[in-house]
């Protein structure tokens, strides 16, 4: 048992609060989290993605349901929220959503800067501010390093001033591996954003080891492949080791194998379903596979 | 150029399936009663063909000129932009090509000869009318769609595109032409994004444009 499971076991005994065990099922199970390299904070290791679940326009039902899936995500400790401009309304529907939820303990906001020009830049950045009903971002990053060198040098003055916290670069599908390297061992840069999945290793060979050398957090995306990873797994029962690793689907094997990676700080899963978001975020709590496990879990994945 | 293999069509979609199929349930009320007026239109238009004097194919040419410029704002630019940011450049050409649509009917120019119906083009183009003023929209019911979400002619842009390619048929050839352009382009654009979302409909437009290409290619210039 945990201390702080066993601590709040006892108050409540000793102040006539619910039995034992209902306190036991009630309390949260330790949330995993990883440091920001450059800050030392910590963030829980999935967050949740916008692309396309989020992109609903004024449709003030699935805006309700985009709401529950933000507070499932928050009642089960979620930490970072990730969007762009590019993503259609999915900004305007994350802010309303929030707004309803009426708090947002946790939030770590992160969103990017998607246009080709850099003198546009301050002033997306201040509509994605409008649309999220944000005061400031925690994190901004160049949207596939569209104009980066202008951008970045916006998001430093916006750091400096304090109306940013943290600045980084997005790429993915693998794409732009190259530049992107150049610019991590050449720029001060806090995170970098790429795809990452049992499948998509390239990452593997020198992105995330010079992430890790130069204290730059990483963000995973397409950790599911936009579900193509998980149509394939799902015809196929859970292998053995799942169980070991505490995994009772197939999201949070895909899920564990890759906030696992040491360099790695989190992954952004993307859902529009409140079921499938818990399912999700069981992948941050619980054992991590150790390096072993990792090559079996790639291995047999692979085999499938 | 080796970066754009890596792409996918999805990934040029930054909404699902039910998004885009909910889109038109919200459009339909929310410019409600704007598809019964188109299918008066499209019924009007059907009207005015079945004897199709060059007057009254001009007149058809107004009408469905004005069902392009109300789909580029009230869908493209009003409905659609908010979800798919490249649908401003839809309501663009969507606008462009009510406006040639609109010029193309001065009596300055020759928008159509006498139109012999005996001839295969004019029947097949009268035949697209009624299928996308009547048929298309209940292509929904058939996949159990909400009818509140049905895409009729004058206010959704596949069922409009359809029926102008019907229109073209009994227009000059140097109109058409010029004409055709947008339609399709329109029919290629919306194949792709039902294939992308894996909607069963995707090879109607696309089919439709190839077919009304192939046929009026290869027939001698129309009488006038």
């Amino acid at each position: 048992m945990h201390r702080r499971s066993f601590l709040t076991a006892v108050a409540g005994a000793c102040c006539g609060l619910p039995p034992i065990p209902r306190l036991l099922r009630a309390a949260p199970r330790e949330r995993l989290t990883k440091p920001i390299p450059g800050s030392g904070e910590q963030l829980p290791l999935i967050g949740m993605g916008t692309w396309i679940t989020f992109n609903v326009g004024n449709d003030p039902r699935a805006i309700s349901e985009r709401a529950e899936v933000l507070r499932a995500f928050f009642a089960a400790g979620g930490g970072m929220i990730d969007s762009s401009p590019m993503y259609g309304s999915a900004e305007a529907v994350v802010g309303q959503a929030l707004a309803r939820l009426g708090g947002s303990p946790g939030l770590f906001a992160a969103t990017k800067v998607w246009t080709g020009s850099g003198a546009d830049g301050p002033r997306e950045i201040a509509e994605s501010q409008r649309l999220w009903g944000a005061k400031r971002f925690d994190l901004l990053q160049v949207h596939n390093l569209l104009a980066w060198r202008e951008h970045l040098a916006t998001l430093r003055a916006m750091k400096a001033d304090g109306r940013l916290r943290y600045l980084g670069l997005t790429t993915s599908h693998g794409r732009r591996h190259g530049e992107l390297e150049q610019i991590m061992r050449s720029e001060p840069v806090d995170f970098v954003q790429l795809t990452y999945n049992i499948v998509d290793r390239e990452a593997e060979d020198r992105l995330l080891p010079l992430a890790a050398e130069r204290g730059i957090a990483v963000i995973a995306n397409r950790p599911f492949r936009r579900g193509d990873l998980l149509g394939v797994a799902q015809r196929h029962s859970l292998p053995g080791w799942a169980a070991d690793i505490g995994c009772t689907g197939w999201p949070q094997v895909l899920l564990k194998f890759i906030v696992s990676h040491p360099a790695v700080t989190c992954a952004i899963p993307a859902t529009s379903q409140v079921a499938h978001m818990q399912e999700n975020m069981d992948a941050g709590v619980g054992t991590l596979p150790d390096a072993a496990t990792r090559r079996r879990m790639a291995a047999d994945f692979a085999a499938l | 150029m080796a970066e754009w293999s890596t792409y996918s069509l999805g990934d040029f979609l930054p909404f699902a399936q039910a998004t885009y199929l909910r889109l038109f349930q919200l459009y339909n009320a929310r410019f409600w009663p704007a598809t019964v007026i188109g299918l008066a239109l499209g019924v009007w238009v059907l009207w005015l063909l079945y004897r199709p004097a060059p007057d009254r194919v001009r007149l058809a040419s107004l009408v469905v000129a004005g069902c392009w410029l109300w789909i580029a704002w009230a869908f493209h630019w009003e409905t659609y932009t908010p979800l798919n940011w490249a649908a401003r450049y839809a309501a663009g050409a969507f606008c462009a090509q009510g406006l040639l649509m609109l010029l193309a009917a001065r009596p300055v120019f020759r928008w159509s000869g006498r139109v012999d119906r005996s001839r295969a083009p004019p029947r097949i183009g009268y035949g697209m009318l009624v299928f996308a003023v009547f048929l298309m929209p209940l292509l929904g019911v058939l996949l159990d769609r909400p009818w509140q979400g049905l895409e009729w002619f004058g206010t959704a842009p596949d069922p409009t595109v359809f029926a102008t390619l019907g229109l073209l048929s009994m227009a000059a050839r140097r109109v058409r032409l010029i004409l055709m352009v947008v339609p399709t382009a329109w029919c290629l654009f919306s194949g792709l994004t039902l294939l992308a979302l894996d909607d069963p409909l995707w090879p109607l437009l696309p089919t439709a444009a190839i077919v009304w290409t192939a046929v009026w290619f290869r027939q001698p210039a129309e009488q006038s």
